[in-house]
């Protein structure tokens, strides 16, 4: 015993102490052969805690008494390597707090892993086990993790119990097809307090009232409940719906789960009925509630089924969401945004109201599944309770104005109202590249690829431009696109450029020469370009203004940079181009001054008719059928100018309701406006949207994510010129001369030739 | 199994890039800061280098070449009568047209704003603050 210092003398005769206990036990329980044995207080354990042979219990013996005493790197090694496994059990997740807390000392606090609700592992199993070794303060059990928390009163009692109780294997009748289960057991410096939540502890603004009916008014209720029974409305027969994974039945108006909210003005026929009334006077009672509830929603659920988690509709209910439970106890799950979660044991026959932050921030759903994990009755821990067939009443009250609650992230009024505000037309500069960074480059940058398999026409005016440039000229497209012009002419060299790095991509991959940059700056030195196109871009600048400006100085920057009196021979192209979107335009360089100078300037509007369709790619050639229409379109644009430069000039006012705003065009019809969101039908195989709900949103996901949400929708702005527009713009900048100004294929275009 | 060697920055595109970041008065040639370059084979067509010739900064052409470590032959001042001078042509096509930078930047020589070169790609696009 020379050199231990007192603790580690100690912890050797602690460690002695449980060695005598331990060899009695063992032997108690080698005289048992049958894998059972009795425990010192008489009770029976159902574990398979058995010893091969006496050689295997000495072993175990020793190897405990390492573990604890001497900290034996190669068994803590396998020790913590066993916990670890089982901290990862059900849900996958490593369980940070409670690995760190584990300690190679004595401790009250023991962490039983593989010993957890997560894994199906009873309460009473684990008081049957360690009951019987020492004063247990607490067993605490965390929902759905494979673990679970004992704390005893004397630590050699935990000692006793972590060496008796390590390793047992907890059997499992064959029938439940799942394995045995062992349990690793370890000390913790303490329970991590996170892990006991307990029902006090509510989201804010949740209310809830136990007992709120008695049993004989449960029981009148669910009996008048006539699930067969079919509810007229105004328009027409509403027959209570078995959903996915429920029923349901309305009172008052018909919840839609295809929009997750009401038709306010189309009532139910039948009203509510008088019990529903008296219960409704009784929630009005509690002094709780502003707005009475005139719309109810039966749910049905059978054990095993939920309700995925969804905030219900702003803009479809008051600020008070009230739910009453009947038939069975289950946990609700309440989610913040910040993934702070709360799972609320709602008891049979509570009312649960929602408000404030519970009803418009936090999520709320049901985990479909049999067993909840619940408040023991005995202790604040919590066990696994059973769910039997449950009924919620959701009392509310239909809202008349838009939400304008304080959480506009969840806020469907206040989001549409944002929206409709971001499709004001820009009235600065920064608006209006906020305006083509959104409704532009994120688009094109999303539809890329959907984009690119639509886009195979050529106008065949542009390809007898380019085919006609000669042998060794210098060519340049901006905007390319996915690079439909650069493989035509392969006696020049050709590169194109966009904004788009994805369609830049798809140019590389169809071993075109590109770039990605922006049109308003594009990266070509003066002079190096004998032919310039830019196709179908300029319609995507915001405001005139930004063209001309832009333009403008972007020419006037050239010059600067360039000797002055070579001004007229520089390259065009890196601001002409810019501008002229739907242009195609070439311009000389100064040294080859024979050559075509011209800038083919389209002004685009009907190909976008047919983009706009999507599928209909195909049909791009149907635009020339357009042209009456776009005709129609041009006059009605003209009527349009004059308001819209009156507009252009005023400032802006903010109101969303003002004209002002962007509409968004309808394919295939006239242009309404000249300013227009054409919509993009992204058509995408798993264009799930992830919606909040009402208490449906998993069936409206199931029907409706296959009928509509198979296709994106995005929408990108347009500037539909008219006749002669293109070409005014083109006369503004100083430099060139406007060789030829022609409409084909629905385009307006210019050919600008530099002078 | 069916290759494709997809196509990447040629010198001959450096050749005509210029950095227009703002401030910046002269931001040609951009310097190349190579960090992956491959020569691929690509048709010779001697009568469509001798008329791309005039076009090109000569200059700017022998500099690159020289940076990304691919001059060869490629003479330092442009020879006359370069139009029948066929193994200048080729040196030439194989400078402009087949040496191909891959991963790697292009520097503006005044500010010294980087653009990457990624996949072959050069990214000339500009912060806001840039413009």
């Amino acid at each position: 015993m020379a050199g231990l210092n007192p603790v580690q003398l100690a912890r050797f005769l602690n460690a002695i102490t449980f060695v005598k206990t331990f060899v009695v036990q063992w032997t108690v329980r080698w005289e048992l052969k049958d894998c059972k044995f009795k425990s010192r207080t008489g009770h029976f354990y159902k574990t398979r805690y058995v010893f091969s042979s006496p050689a295997h219990g000495i072993t175990r013996l020793l190897w405990c008494y390492f573990v604890l005493q001497a900290d034996h790197p190669a068994d803590s090694q396998v020790k913590k390597y066993k916990q670890l496994k089982a901290l990862h059990g059900v849900d996958g997740k490593p369980c940070s707090t409670e690995s760190t807390n584990i300690v190679n000392t004595f401790s009250q606090s023991l962490l039983v892993a593989n010993g957890g609700l997560g894994n199906g592992v009873q309460r009473e199993e684990l008081q049957q086990l360690f009951f019987v070794h020492g004063k247990v303060t607490s067993i605490a059990m965390p929902p759905r993790k494979p673990y679970a928390f004992v704390c005893f009163q004397e630590i050699k009692d935990a000692e006793t119990a972590i060496a008796l109780i390590n390793g047992t294997v907890l059997t499992r009748p064959t029938e439940m097809s799942t394995e045995n289960i062992t349990l690793y057991l370890s000390f913790l410096k303490e329970v991590p307090k996170e892990n006991l939540q307990s029902n006090d502890n509510l989201p804010p603004g949740l209310v809830l009232v136990k007992d709120f009916i008695d049993a004989e008014m449960e029981d009148m209720l669910l009996r008048n409940i006539d699930w067969n029974e079919e509810m007229l409305s105004e328009a027409g027969n509403v027959a209570p719906k078995t959903l996915k994974h429920r029923q349901v039945k309305h009172y008052g108006y018909e919840f839609r789960y295809d929009n997750n909210n009401v038709d306010k003005d189309k009532p139910l026929h039948d009203g509510i009925p008088a019990a529903l009334r008296k219960i409704i006077d009784d929630i009005m009672a509690t002094q709780n509630i502003q707005h009475g509830p005139n719309q109810i929603t039966v749910n049905q659920y059978q054990p095993g089924q939920g309700i995925p988690p969804h905030i219900d509709t702003h803009s479809a209910f008051e600020g008070e969401i009230i739910s009453l439970s009947l038939g069975s106890n289950v946990i609700m799950d309440f989610k913040h945004p910040n993934g702070q979660h709360i799972p609320v044991l709602v008891p049979q026959r509570s009312l649960l109201v929602m408000t404030g932050e519970s009803r418009y921030l936090w999520t709320h759903g049901i985990t479909p599944r049999k067993h909840d994990v619940a408040p023991a009755d005995t202790d604040t821990g919590l066990t696994l309770t059973k769910r039997t067939l449950r009924t919620s009443f959701t009392f509310r009250a239909i809202r008349h104005a838009p939400c304008d609650c304080d959480f506009p992230a969840q806020c469907d009024s206040q989001q549409k109202e944002m929206k409709e505000k971001e499709r004001l037309l820009p009235k600065s500069d920064d608006q209006a590249s906020a305006l083509e960074a959104e409704h532009v480059h994120k688009v094109y940058e999303t539809i890329a690829t959907h984009f690119s398999d639509t886009r195979h026409s050529q106008w065949p005016k542009v390809t007898k431009f380019i085919n006609q440039l000669p042998n060794g000229s210098i060519f340049a497209d901006i905007g390319c696109g996915n690079g439909k012009y650069l493989g035509i002419n392969t006696s020049i060299f050709q590169i194109g450029c966009d904004r788009s790095s994805n369609l830049v991509e798809i140019c590389r991959q169809r071993d075109y020469e590109a770039f990605t940059c922006d049109a308003l700056s594009v990266p070509i030195r003066d002079n190096s370009c004998d032919a310039v196109i830019s196709i179908a871009v300029i319609h995507h600048l915001s405001t005139q203004n930004r063209i001309k400006s832009k333009y403008l100085k972007e020419s006037k920057h050239e010059m600067s940079g360039d000797l002055g009196e070579n001004l007229h021979h520089r390259k065009l192209t890196a601001h002409g181009d810019d501008p002229v979107a739907v242009v195609a335009k070439n311009s000389i360089g100064n040294k080859t001054k024979e050559g075509h100078d011209a800038c083919l300037c389209k002004s685009i509007e009907p190909d976008e008719c047919c983009i706009g369709g999507g599928e209909n790619s195909s049909s791009c050639q149907k635009n020339s059928k357009d042209d009456s229409q776009i005709q129609n379109d041009t006059q009605s644009a003209k009527d349009n100018e004059q308001t819209n430069r009156a507009r252009r000039a005023e400032p802006i006012k903010d109101s969303i309701y003002s004209s002002n705003t962007l509409s968004v065009h309808v394919n295939r019809t006239a242009f309404a406006k000249q300013d227009l969101l054409v919509p993009w039908h992204l058509k995408s195989k798993n264009g799930k949207r992830n919606n909040i709900g009402e208490e449906n949103a998993s069936s409206k996901d199931q029907s409706v994510a296959e009928n509509v949400c198979t296709k994106t929708v995005f929408h990108r702005f347009y500037h539909v010129y008219k006749e002669g527009e293109l070409e005014s713009l083109c006369q503004e900048c100083s430099g060139v001369r406007i060789v030829e100004g022609y409409y084909d294929e629905g385009n307006w275009c210019v050919i600008i030739k530099k002078e | 199994m069916f290759l494709t060697v997809f196509r990447r920055m040629k010198l001959l595109t450096h050749n005509m890039l210029t950095s227009h970041v703002k401030g910046v008065t002269n931001g040609y040639p951009l310097n190349i800061e190579a960090k992956d370059v491959r020569v691929q084979e690509v048709d010779f067509n001697p009568e469509f280098i001798a008329r791309m010739i005039p076009k090109m900064e000569y200059e700017v052409l022998v500099q690159a070449a020289q940076s990304v470590g691919h001059l060869g032959n490629l003479p330092p001042e442009l020879v006359t009568d370069y139009e029948n001078n066929d193994e200048f042509l080729k040196e030439a096509h194989r400078v402009m047209m087949m040496v191909e930078v891959v991963e790697g930047s292009l520097v503006c020589p005044e500010s010294g704003r980087k653009f990457p070169i990624s996949n072959g790609i050069p990214n000339m696009l500009l912060n806001e603050d840039e413009v």
